[in-house]
C-alpha cells in the first residue's frame, strides 16, 4: 500500500460518505440503517488505507502533514457518525462529509509524500498518543464548530445539548493531548513548556475555549456570544495546527519534523 | 555518510527540533537577561515568599471575585499568548516583565476564584503556572560540549567523559538512533558511574538531566564531540503535579 492507492480507497469512501450522508436527510428507521452501515463502511475503507500504511511503511503514519490529514479525516467522519448516532442531528454528516472530502481532496493533489522514516526523537512512548488524541479532539470540534455556525445562521437554540457535548469531550482530549505533549517535551527537551511557535497557538487556543467554557456556565443564555468566541477558537485551532507555519517567527519551531 | 560532512554542520536530524533548541538557548537566554534582568534576585527564598504572597491574595479576594473578573484576567492572558505567538520570534513577550505581571494578576484572580468554586483543571492550571513561573530564577540550564575520551571540568559537581558516540542508520542512510555512553566522576573521588544517553532518553544524575543535542564529526565520520544539555529544576515536580492534576480534570470533564 503507496499513496498511489490513496485516491482509489478515498474515492470509495467518499462514494459512501456521500450516500450516507444523503440517506441521513430522510427520516425512516431503515433509512437510519443505512446510512449508518454505508458510513461505518466508508470509515472501514478510509481506515484500512491508513493501516496499510502503517504496516507498509513499518512507521506510524503520523510523521508528514499528508498523514496527519488521513487522521483527521477519519476522525472527523467518526466523530460526524457518533454525532448523528447519539444526538440524530441533522447535517452534521453533509457537513462531516463535506469537510473529510475537502481534506481527502487536499491529500490527493497535494499529499507531500515523503519516504521519510521516523527520526530519533519522534521514538517515544508519548507519540502515538499525543498525535492521535489530539486529532481526534480536532475532529470533535470541528463537528461542534459545524453546529455552532448553523445555530448561529438560524439563530434556534435546538443544537446547544449537542454542541455542548462535543466541545465538552473535544476540549478534553485537546487537552490530554496538550499535556501528554508537555510531559513528552520535558523528556525530549528539558522543559515542559518552551513557548515554541505551535505551543504558544495550543495555549492561545485553549485558553479561547476556556473563555468559552465560562461564558457558557457563568452566562448561559448568552449562546450568541459563546458561539463568536467559539468560532474565534476554531480559528486559532487551525493556526495551531497548520497555520503557525505561515506566521513571522515560525521557521524555527521545534514542532517542524515533516519539512 | 558523504553528504554530512564535517566540523560546525549540526548534523541532520537530532531532531531538527533538539538543533532549533540550540540557537533558541542562545538568543533566549541574551533577551533574558536584557528583558528580566537580575533574575537570580528572585530566587528561592524570594520567589516562594512571593508564591505565598500570590496565594495569600487569592484568599483575601475570595469574596471579591466576579465572573467578569475571571472573564478579563482570561483575556488579558490571552493577549500575552496573542503576543508571543504574533510577534517575531526573537521578542518572546513570554520572557518579559509585563508578561509576569499578568501571571501574577492572574493568578491571584484565578486562585480567588478556585477558593469560590474548586475545579481540578483549574487548580491545576494554577499550580502548573504558579511553580513553572517562580521556579525559573532557582534553574541551571548550561549546554556542554564533550570532546571524546576526556573529563570535562565545569562548575557542575561532578566531571562528564564522552566515552563513545555511535550513529545507528535505516537502510536509506538517515539516523535511526543516536546513542553516546558517558562517564562521570567527583572531582576527588575515584568512582566512575556509567550512563547511555539517548534521544528522548536524559540521564539523571545528583539531581541533575542531561539531554542529548547535538554532535559534531569529521568529513571522514569520526566523532569529534557531542554536546549535552544540563538542567536543574528543583520546582518542577510541582509543575508536574500540576499537569497531572490538569489531566484529571480533563479526564473528569470526559466522563461526565
Amino acid at each position: 500500500m503507496t499513496w498511489n492507492h490513496h485516491i482509489l480507497f478515498a474515492g470509495g469512501a467518499a462514494l459512501l460518505w456521500i450516500t450516507g450522508a444523503v440517506l441521513s436527510f430522510c427520516r425512516t428507521q431503515k433509512s437510519f440503517f443505512w446510512t449508518i452501515v454505508l458510513y461505518t463502511a466508508g470509515i472501514l475503507v478510509y481506515g484500512s488505507f491508513v493501516a496499510g500504511l502503517w504496516v507498509l511503511q513499518k512507521r506510524p503514519p503520523m510523521v508528514t502533514m499528508g498523514e496527519i490529514r488521513l487522521w483527521y479525516t477519519l476522525f472527523l467522519t467518526l466523530a460526524g457518525l457518533l454525532t448523528f448516532l447519539r444526538w440524530r442531528s441533522p447535517l452534521i454528516l453533509p457537513l462531516a462529509t463535506v469537510m473529510a472530502l475537502v481534506f481527502s481532496l487536499i491529500n490527493t493533489v497535494r499529499p507531500q509524500i515523503h519516504t521519510q522514516v521516523l527520526a530519533p526523537a519522534l521514538q517515544s512512548v508519548f507519540f502515538i498518543p499525543h498525535v492521535t488524541v489530539y486529532m481526534f479532539s480536532y475532529a470533535l470540534l470541528a463537528c461542534a464548530f459545524l453546529l455552532t455556525v448553523v445555530m448561529l445562521l438560524r439563530s434556534k437554540t435546538k443544537g446547544m445539548p449537542a454542541i455542548d457535548a462535543l466541545s465538552r469531550i473535544g476540549f478534553s482530549f485537546f487537552t490530554i493531548g496538550m499535556l501528554l505533549g508537555s510531559i513528552w517535551a520535558r523528556q525530549a527537551w528539558g522543559e515542559y513548556w518552551a513557548w515554541d511557535p505551535k505551543e504558544t497557538w495550543a495555549a492561545i487556543t485553549w485558553l479561547l475555549y476556556v473563555l468559552y467554557f465560562h461564558i457558557r456556565k457563568s452566562k448561559p443564555q448568552a449562546v450568541k456570544t459563546a458561539g463568536i468566541v467559539f468560532i474565534i477558537a476554531f480559528v486559532a485551532l487551525q493556526i495551531c495546527w497548520y497555520g503557525y507555519r505561515y506566521l513571522p517567527g515560525a521557521e524555527a519551531g521545534l514542532h517542524n519534523y515533516s519539512l | 555518510m558523504q553528504s554530512f560532512s564535517g566540523t560546525g554542520t549540526l548534523a541532520e536530524w537530532l531532531g531538527i527540533g533538539l538543533q532549533n533548541r540550540v540557537q533558541r538557548f542562545e538568543s533566549a537566554g541574551y533577551l533574558y537577561f536584557r528583558m528580566i534582568g537580575r533574575l537570580h534576585l528572585f530566587s528561592f527564598p524570594l520567589n516562594l515568599i512571593i508564591g505565598v504572597f500570590i496565594l495569600y491574595a487569592g484568599w483575601k479576594c475570595r469574596r471579591l471575585v466576579q465572573d467578569k473578573h475571571i472573564v478579563i484576567v482570561l483575556v488579558l492572558l490571552l493577549i500575552g499568548t496573542l503576543l508571543e505567538g504574533l510577534l517575531p520570534a526573537h521578542i518572546h513577550f513570554t520572557k518579559s516583565w509585563p508578561f509576569v505581571i499578568i501571571l501574577v494578576v492572574f493568578l491571584i484572580v484565578w486562585g480567588a476564584g478556585l477558593f469560590r468554586s474548586f475545579s481540578l483543571l483549574g487548580a491545576g492550571l494554577w499550580l502548573a503556572l504558579w511553580a513553572g513561573m517562580l521556579g525559573t530564577p532557582d534553574e541551571y540550564k548550561a549546554s556542554i560540549t564533550l570532546p571524546t575520551h576526556q573529563y570535562v571540568h565545569t562548575s557542575l559537581p561532578f566531571d562528564i567523559r564522552l566515552d563513545t558516540f555511535t550513529v545507528r542508520r535505516y537502510p536509506t542512510g538517515e539516523p535511526m538512533e543516536y546513542t553516546a555512553e558517558l562517564s562521570f566522576k567527583e572531582s576527588q573521588s575515584p568512582v566512575v558511574t556509567e550512563a547511555t544517553l539517548r534521544v528522548n532518553h536524559p540521564v539523571r544524575y545528583k539531581g541533575y538531566r542531561m539531554y542529548l543535542l547535538d554532535y559534531e564529526q569529521t568529513p571522514m565520520g569520526d566523532i569529534v564531540s557531542c554536546t549535552v544539555l544540563v538542567t536543574r529544576q528543583p520546582w518542577s515536580i510541582l509543575v508536574l503535579l500540576g499537569i497531572l492534576l490538569m489531566m484529571g480534570g480533563a479526564i473528569k470533564q470526559f466522563i461526565k
